[in-house]
Order: structure tokens, then sequence, then C-alpha cells
């Protein structure tokens, strides 16, 4: 277990420290939620959670992106992969994917204050040029209030020094939501 | 106003106006999630319609408590040509899709 604020992440087992919470907020009407990890270079790996995430348009697509560049310019090369298994209506749905532009996160979500979206993405060992790689979990609930989990891994096919990170829908602007970026040594 | 992004740095987030170059790449996003919109809400449509496609559910019941040589006859008597025969094949991969 990892100690700190209670953070148990997408994978607990193995932590070398306790979590540091770097920072915290809200985001409200913005096309995307762009957190920039260069004066974070201390910490090997990043845990941003977001809780109560809202979609201004119905069922987008929660995706995410990263930067190289200190957040100037995102990648959006078809370098992305991922591989997850969405758990709803008592079935397990898995798809793995390559040759993306972004990494998805989350299932389609309502653009409803009563069906929010939670979840958690933990970036590893970005300290050095490696391939960025990423874990994530969500739970949310499409337009006809199914709720749904997903659980999922991705990254992005080059060895690089990732220094940013970009939250964003598939369609639309962030609705309202809130974030928190916690760093591991 | 102008669409904007909220950017943190140092912890501290600021909203900021999209450039040019992310409004492009956004206009780009969107055009590729309405194109798989559109792709999604035509295979919903198609599996939706099957279910009183009468040559639908006569495939399936040929398929259904058949035996082989009813199967057989049925192949033989619907496959002619090859345009025939990529329908069947169709109709296979349709419902093995509308069953999954």
């Amino acid at each position: 277990v990892d100690g700190a604020v209670g953070v148990t992440g997408p994978t607990g087992l193995g932590a070398t420290s306790a979590w540091v919470l770097l920072a915290t907020g809200s985001v409200a009407a913005a096309a995307t939620l762009d957190i920039v990890l260069t004066s974070y270079t201390a910490y090997r790996d990043i845990l941003f959670v977001l809780t109560n995430w809202i979609p201004a348009t119905n069922s987008a697509l929660l995706n995410m992106r990263f930067s190289t560049d200190g957040g100037a310019t995102y990648l959006t090369a078809t370098s992305y992969y991922y591989d997850y298994a969405t758990i709803a209506n008592a079935a397990i749905s898995p798809i793995d994917s390559t040759g993306q532009t972004e990494i998805a996160l989350a299932a389609a979500s309502a653009a409803a204050a009563t069906r929010k979206t939670t979840g958690e993405v933990l970036l590893f060992a970005r300290k050095t040029a490696e391939v960025t790689q990423v874990t994530y979990n969500f739970t949310s609930a499409n337009a006809l209030g199914q709720n749904q989990y997903r659980i999922g891994r991705g990254g992005y096919d080059v060895a690089q020094d990732t220094d940013a990170a970009r939250f964003l829908y598939s369609s639309g602007n962030i609705a309202s939501g809130d974030y928190e970026i916690l760093g591991r040594l | 106003m102008a669409d904007q992004k909220f950017v943190v740095v140092n912890g501290v987030g600021t909203y900021v106006d999209l450039s040019a170059v992310e409004l492009a790449q956004r206009a780009a996003d969107q055009a590729a999630a309405d194109a798989a919109a559109i792709v999604t809400a035509a295979a919903a449509t198609r599996l939706q319609g099957l279910s009183t496609d009468s040559e639908y559910l006569d495939f399936v019941t040929q398929l259904q408590g058949k035996t082989a040589a009813q199967v057989k006859n049925y192949v033989q008597t619907n496959v002619t040509d090859l345009t025939s025969a990529k329908i069947l094949l169709a109709k296979v991969l349709l419902y093995i899709a509308r069953t999954m």
C-alpha cells in the first residue's frame, strides 16, 4: 500500500516511497486540462486523480496526450497505444488498440451533473527517455445512466522524456472537473 | 469568448486561449470523433433493422435447428455466383456480430 493520502493507484504494489500531493484544483469550460510537469522532475512517477468530471458534449470520451516540450505542443502522431477492459451491464469488453492519436481513458460519458466521471492515471518512470507508459482506471456513466468501469494501460511508443500531460474530451469542452497531482520519488 | 485551455504550471492553473494550431487540431479531433460516431450509428441502425429483416430471419432460421442436408441445400440454393456467395458471407458476419 502506497501510504500517503490514502492513494491506492492502479498499481499500488512495489511502491518505492509515499505519494506527495503536488497540486490540486478545478477546471471548467475549457477545451483541455494541460499539466506541465517540468517543475516535478524529482518525481519518478506521477499520479493524476481526476474527480467529478463532466463533458460539455454528451457521450464524449475522455482522452490523454503527452508533450516533450513542456506543454508547448502535444503529440498527436499515431504512436499511442492502449489496451483496456470496460465493465458494464455484467459484461467485460476488452479492446487492444495501436496507432492511435491519443490514449482512451474513460468510456462514453454523459453530460449530466448526476453522472460524473472519476478515476486516476499513473504515469511511470518519466525521469528517463523511455517509452512513456500509463495505467489507469475510471468509473463513469453513459447517457442512459448505465455505470461503466474501465481499467487499462497505454503509452506512446517512442523513447522520450514526457514532461506534460493533456486531458481532453473527444468532442467539446470539459464542462467541469477536479484534479490532483501526486508524485512519487 | 475564445476557446480556452486550462494550463497548470508549477501547480498554478491559468486559462489560456487556444492557439491557431490547437484550434486546427481540435477541429481535426472533432472530425475524427464525428466520423467514428457516424460509423457506430450506422452499424447500430443496421443491427436494429435486422430484427425485422425477413431475409435475415430466414437465414437465421435455416442455420438454427436444421440438419446438415438442409443447411447444404440452403447454401446451394442461395449461392449461385460470386455475388450471392459474398452476400451469404456478409450475412454470416452480421449474424456473428449480432450474437456477440
